[in-house]
């Protein structure tokens, strides 16, 4: 208690600077949460239709590093590789699809009605090539790693034709695209990409159940979900991508808030702290006369400005926290889905950096206000 | 108790401000037991040399001993400061949010030195501060927040007491008794250095000596 009242006669006395750097640290605080986690609702919102399709994988993850360097290329350059780990992302929609899918189906050429009626298909769609060139003799003979894929699935991962796709460690390039009635298609498949290579390809790498069927080889799944998808790498890895100035509009948008934010918020407490400090020039004077170290001088005027920043920070949290958890209660209910905005480590890094930056934009000023020759303020005073 | 001589040696000490030299190859040696007023005129230079004398000055041209042991200038030496030199200022200079009490003991926060109960309860009661010590600074009369400013200085039992002005905003009865009690906490190992230009003050120390043309000449 008597901390309380040392604190409120002190901070009384500076009452309008201390509101100020509250207030700050409050705005501040809220603003830094809500850019921190725009990403992920943003993109919810852009994407809700995707989102709330009735698959049960899709979902927005966030972005890594990795996927970074992929959607720098507009594409996955490695698809096992992504699937090992999140799923994977299309970089025009930015969702992220979790434990993916994928069939390997061993075909032969001419895909102008496709797949070739066979005694071990249970389904026969007929399928026009839309774009590029189906496979043909030569494919055949030579085991070529051509591949040809549904239009809308191709468009879920984010590829064009004739775009090299490194699957299971064999890079495939992409020859063909097959029209398809993608909605109806992905609700039946539930989400299982369906990739289409010459059967000898397929018998030479993959092996095959079914070694003597010549006309339309399926496999079992490959799936790709072996790590469980963590937030944590996300979470990481989103800030590794402000330091590398990711390309993806919305996440890049984002961080361009932060930052200034960052930057204003350092800007407007060091001109608050000074603004303080001048207000005390005198009491520096003082205690620094009767033996104060410029350090201890540094620590007592960082101390105060910290709690109130910490007052401040908490303040603007949980404003946050109220008004997101509002925000999320509100779409889960128009669209359905359980839309999880929050992300406790996101949140906990918007404090852990706006603390340390408030507290060296307090340091700055507290050390330079301890410059000043001692003489000088107490003559000033008089 | 058996109290030794302490010696404050001021030797070839300059400063200018500017083309202005305020001090002059100045050479003084302050022995303890005394209380010294230093005269002057209005800018002869007497707070220049108060703050030099004080630490709080280290930009100027010679040196200052205590007991024969060379200042370091490049130093802060805020230590020295705590532990050494007591200030009385004419202005107070008490932080106006603490109390009476948390001003007097301030110095003890930057000192390895542990409160002495008696002492500080010896002075209280001397310094009549008794009655007030928890009331808040800002509250207090010019005498009372003198007679704190005076607590303050002594909390730490310093070797040098330096005193600009002490009485220059009391009335004559205030005055003395902030005189009478410098002189009654003057000992054997104390050495008071009281800045002035009142006359009649300066006649209540032992020694007088005139800050003219940046030199401090002794009048006996």
């Amino acid at each position: 208690m008597k901390i309380f009242e040392k604190m409120r006669d002190e901070y009384g006395k500076k009452k309008k600077g201390y509101a100020f750097l509250l207030f700050l640290s409050f705005i501040i605080t809220f603003f830094l949460s809500v850019s921190f986690n725009s990403a992920r609702i943003e993109s919810i919102v852009h994407n809700i239709d995707y989102a709330n399709y009735p698959i049960g994988y899709s979902a927005y993850r966030g972005m890594d590093s990795k996927e970074y360097k992929s959607v720098m290329n507009n594409k996955f350059t490695n698809l096992d590789y992504h699937f090992f780990y999140y799923g994977a992302k299309n970089p025009d929609t930015n969702i992220m699809y979790e434990n993916l899918n994928v069939k390997v189906i061993g075909c032969q050429k001419n895909f102008e009605t496709f797949p070739l009626p066979s005694a071990y298909s249970s389904t026969i769609v007929s399928s026009k090539l839309l774009e590029g060139e189906s496979f043909d003799d030569l494919d055949i003979i030579s085991q070529s790693n051509a591949m040809v894929m549904y239009s809308s699935q191709l468009k879920k991962i984010g590829y064009k034709p004739n775009d090299k796709i490194r699957m299971m460690g064999h890079d495939f390039v992409l020859k063909g695209v097959l029209e398809d009635n993608s909605d109806i298609k992905r609700n039946i498949n539930e989400d299982i990409i369906q990739i289409f290579i010459p059967y000898t390809t397929y018998l030479s790498l993959f092996d095959s159940p079914y070694p003597n069927v010549e006309t339309v080889i399926y496999t079992s799944n490959y799936t790709f979900d072996e790590l469980d998808d963590n937030q944590n790498f996300i979470s990481y890895y989103k800030v590794q991508d402000i330091l590398q100035h990711t390309e993806d509009y919305i996440i890049q948008s984002s961080y361009i808030t932060i930052g200034t934010t960052f930057v204003i918020s350092c800007i407007c407490t060091a001109i608050v702290q000074i603004i303080l400090i001048k207000g005390r020039y005198n009491e520096i004077g003082i205690r620094r006369a009767i033996g104060a170290s410029r350090d201890s001088i540094v620590f007592l005027f960082t101390k105060k400005s910290l709690y109130t920043i910490l007052i401040g920070a908490l303040m603007g949290f949980l404003t946050f926290l109220v008004v997101l958890f509002n925000v999320e209660l509100i779409l889960s209910h128009i669209y359905f889905t359980n839309f999880i905005m929050f992300n406790s480590n996101t949140t906990f890094l918007v404090l852990i950096i706006y603390i340390f930056l408030s507290y060296l934009s307090v340091l700055l000023p507290s050390i330079l206000g301890t410059r000043i020759n001692i003489s000088t303020i107490l003559v000033e005073e008089r | 108790m058996l109290m030794s001589n302490v010696t404050y040696e001021a030797k070839g000490i300059s400063k200018k401000f500017g083309q202005r030299t305020i001090i002059d190859n100045l050479n003084y040696k302050f022995i303890s037991g005394n209380i010294y007023a230093i005269l002057g005129e209005s800018g002869s230079g007497k707070t220049t040399l108060l703050n030099i004398l004080g630490l709080l000055d280290n930009n100027f041209k010679g040196e200052l001993n205590i007991d024969s042991e060379t200042i370091d200038k490049r130093c802060d030496n805020f230590a020295l400061r705590n532990e050494k030199i007591g200030f009385v200022f004419q202005s107070y200079y008490l932080i106006d949010y603490l109390s009476v009490e948390d001003n007097i003991k301030a110095p003890l926060a930057y000192s390895k030195r542990k409160l002495d109960s008696e002492y500080y309860n010896y002075l209280i009661k001397k310094l009549n501060l008794d009655q007030i010590i928890n009331e808040k600074v800002n509250y207090l009369s010019g005498g009372e927040k003198q007679r704190v400013s005076l607590a303050r200085a002594l909390i730490n039992k310093p070797q040098i007491i330096i005193c600009d002005e002490p009485t220059g905003n009391l009335d004559s009865r205030n005055a003395d008794q902030v005189l009478s009690i410098l002189r009654q906490f003057l000992s054997a190992d104390k050495i008071i250095i009281i800045v002035t230009h009142d006359k009649n003050v300066a006649h209540k120390c032992d020694r007088i000596l005139e800050l003219q043309e940046g030199k401090l000449h002794e009048n006996i």
